[in-house]
């Protein structure tokens, strides 16, 4: 050993039963990567919930009576959905009081694998006249040039970048910009302008395999967004009230249905980072007291050549903080790998939205569970440790005996 | 001739004195123990001196009290009753700090069963006790105490593949890494055979006789006893001089 020190003493001792420090290792990791896991899962639903309601741009959304939770799914997970109503239900909106804008939208069905794009995607028509949600969205755009009926924004995770082209039913697309990252449906979402939709309605029947059948006066929802001072209820409520066939929901309510979907998920995985932190505790506290219960004669020895009860101490501690320490950062590492991995099929299993959190974010969530870590070695073995340290060097000499 | 109460003196009401040259003195120490609903009494009542420079011989039987009476010598345990003097400090007034830093830097201790790290080579384990001391042993140093005690070529082995006489030579090596004044072996040649038993006695003969550093020897081996130039016997935590040796020294037993 070139530097012998306590800290490399700790190090070799740890070495000595190397499958017993692997599995206390193995069990804090999973504790920590478990807990980052779950942190970073919640806190990129909050990210993305944020980011995605400023991004919705409407404070209601008006949908045919019974697809509220189907609409809402589509604008949370992108999940595709399809369903109709008259394109006078927007007109009969705007002459509402409170209302200030209205813009309608289309959902066309699923498209899966199209030449363009890998995975199901979401195609909405959008009427780029009276849009106030879309564009004010665009990350990249054609400078300069308005939009026309065949160029499309695309989501985030489309693959698909500025200037690219793109065959949907049979219609060519030209991609005009790309909107910037929420974690939300939006991000699996072609949004094609109305004049174009209805276009490729009308060719589907002859360019594409499957023909599309929706009637060229009806519309999926109506984005509404309400006059200075009203109230977002009220309006809610006055829609409601003077519209048949309709459903509202507000962009706090699209929070309100993720924090259903996610209070169980989230319940049982905290419950069981709790029972998994419990555990390690349990644990690494008994083992560290095996640990110094067998090595009583070695440690009297150390006290014997001069170590002072505070040197013996810190050795136990260190060992207990190395191992945890190094748990720790495993679990971090490979629950870090996992997550950036899957974090799609994440996103689609749980059916929630998602976006990474910041780096500065995600490194605070990691050093504070590397210090948790740390805590759950330090409070296991502390017992261990403090009553070795304050044994008469004799007695641990005699007692390991 | 070294006048028996100067090196022994048992069961008086001798006090504490701050103007003594021993390098040892214990007085009236008793230690103690609770064995279930027994007080065992490991050491009882013993007084004693030792002078700068001795090599004490302590026999006796299993359990007679050798080891305790050497524990508290060494400051790894504090007597029941009495008092312990070493190096003109009184034990029982100086904190856990100073207790450790008067056994890192002056007492050097040789247990039986070398009791090395089995996870650091023997250069290490010579090493070790400088990290307690205010100076750590510098790899030099440390390997000419291995030469020493002739295991240098053996310096990068570990423990467990050093033979029980290699331990015990390398488990010396390690007692005088921070060059102490007192040596206190415990009976360091145990369970080895007889030539390597002759060898470590030769090895602290030499301690003790060119360096002048003072050692105390628990051996159960009588005839090692002899090699000291004081010899004494416990006997159920009473101890006493060897009559044998005072016979040979031709000092009157009182």
């Amino acid at each position: 050993m070139k530097d012998i020190n306590l800290f490399n003493l700790a190090l070799q001792n740890l070495r000595r039963k190397p499958y017993r420090s692997v599995a206390i290792g193995l069990c804090v990791a999973v504790m920590t990567g478990s807990l980052f896991a779950a942190t970073i899962i919640l806190r990129g639903v909050q990210t993305s919930l944020s980011v995605g309601q400023a991004r919705l741009g409407a404070d209601l959304v008006v949908v045919p009576t019974g697809y509220k939770a189907p609409a809402q799914e589509a604008f949370i997970t992108g999940q595709p959905t399809t369903f109709y109503m008259s394109d006078q239900i927007e007109a009969q909106i705007a002459d509402l009081p409170g209302v200030a804008q209205t813009s309608s939208q289309v959902f066309v069905q699923t498209l899966t694998n199209a030449s363009c794009c890998i995975g199901e995607f979401f195609l909405v028509g959008f009427d780029p006249q009276s849009d106030f949600t879309i564009s004010p969205w665009l990350v990249t755009h054609l400078d300069g040039q308005p939009l026309g009926p065949l160029d499309v924004i695309a989501g985030d995770r489309i693959l698909l970048r500025e200037g690219d082209g793109a065959t949907f039913y049979g219609t060519n697309f030209r991609i005009a910009g790309v909107l910037e990252r929420t974690g939300m449906g939006i991000d699996r979402t072609i949004y094609v302008p109305i004049e174009g939709l209805r276009q490729m309605i009308a060719d589907s029947a002859e360019l594409a395999e499957e023909t599309l059948t929706i009637p060229p006066n009806e519309i999926s929802s109506v984005m509404v967004s309400i006059a200075p001072g009203a109230d977002v209820i009220d309006v809610a409520e006055a829609i409601e009230g003077n519209l048949s066939g309709v459903n509202v929901f507000t962009a706090s309510q699209l929070n309100q249905a993720v924090a259903r979907q996610m209070q169980g998920v989230m319940g049982i995985t905290f419950g069981v980072t709790a029972t998994l932190w419990l555990m390690s505790l349990l644990l690494v506290g008994l083992i560290f007291s095996l640990i110094v219960n067998e090595r009583q004669r070695e440690l009297g020895l150390l006290r014997a050549m001069g170590a002072r009860g505070r040197a013996v101490f810190q050795l136990v501690m260190s060992e207990a903080g190395l191992l945890t320490g190094m748990g720790g950062v495993i679990g971090l590492l490979v629950s870090g790998v996992l997550l950036m991995s899957f974090s799609r099929l994440i996103q689609l299993r749980l059916r929630i939205p998602y976006l990474l959190p910041s780096m500065l974010e995600i490194i605070g969530v990691e050093v504070g569970l590397l210090a948790l870590a740390l805590f759950t070695g330090a409070l296991a073995s502390l017992q261990p440790a403090l009553s070795i340290s304050r044994m008469e060097p004799y007695a641990a000499v005699r007692r390991g005996e | 001739m070294i006048a028996q109460n100067d090196i022994f003196l048992k069961n008086t009401d001798m006090q504490e004195s701050s103007a003594s040259s021993a390098l040892i003195e214990l007085w009236g120490v008793s230690k103690h123990y609770q064995q279930g609903t027994e007080i065992v009494k490991a050491v009882d009542d013993v007084s004693m001196q030792v002078q700068a420079g001795d090599f004490v011989s302590i026999t006796g039987r299993s359990g007679s009290g050798k080891t305790t009476l050497l524990s508290l010598i060494g400051c790894l345990t504090a007597p029941s009753t009495g008092g312990v003097r070493v190096f003109d400090q009184t034990i029982q007034s100086l904190s856990d700090s100073e207790v450790s830093a008067l056994r890192a830097e002056r007492i050097g201790f040789v247990f039986q069963f070398a009791s090395l790290i089995p996870t650091l080579t023997a250069l290490d384990n010579v090493r070790l006790p400088g990290i307690f001391a205010d100076s750590l042993v510098g790899n030099k140093y440390a390997l000419e105490l291995l030469d020493w005690v002739g295991l240098s070529d053996k310096r990068n082995n570990y423990p467990a593949e050093l033979s029980g006489g290699q331990q015990a030579r390398v488990s010396l090596a390690r007692a005088l890494a921070n060059k102490p004044d007192l040596l206190l072996a415990d009976e360091p040649t145990g369970n080895l055979d007889v030539e390597t038993e002759w060898e470590i006695l030769s090895l602290l003969r030499d301690l003790n006789l060119s360096q002048n550093m003072t050692v105390l020897l628990v051996t159960h081996n009588p005839e090692l006893a002899k090699y000291g130039n004081r010899h004494l016997v416990m006997h159920s935590g009473d101890l006493s001089e060897s009559y044998e040796w005072l016979q040979e020294k031709g000092v009157e037993h009182a």
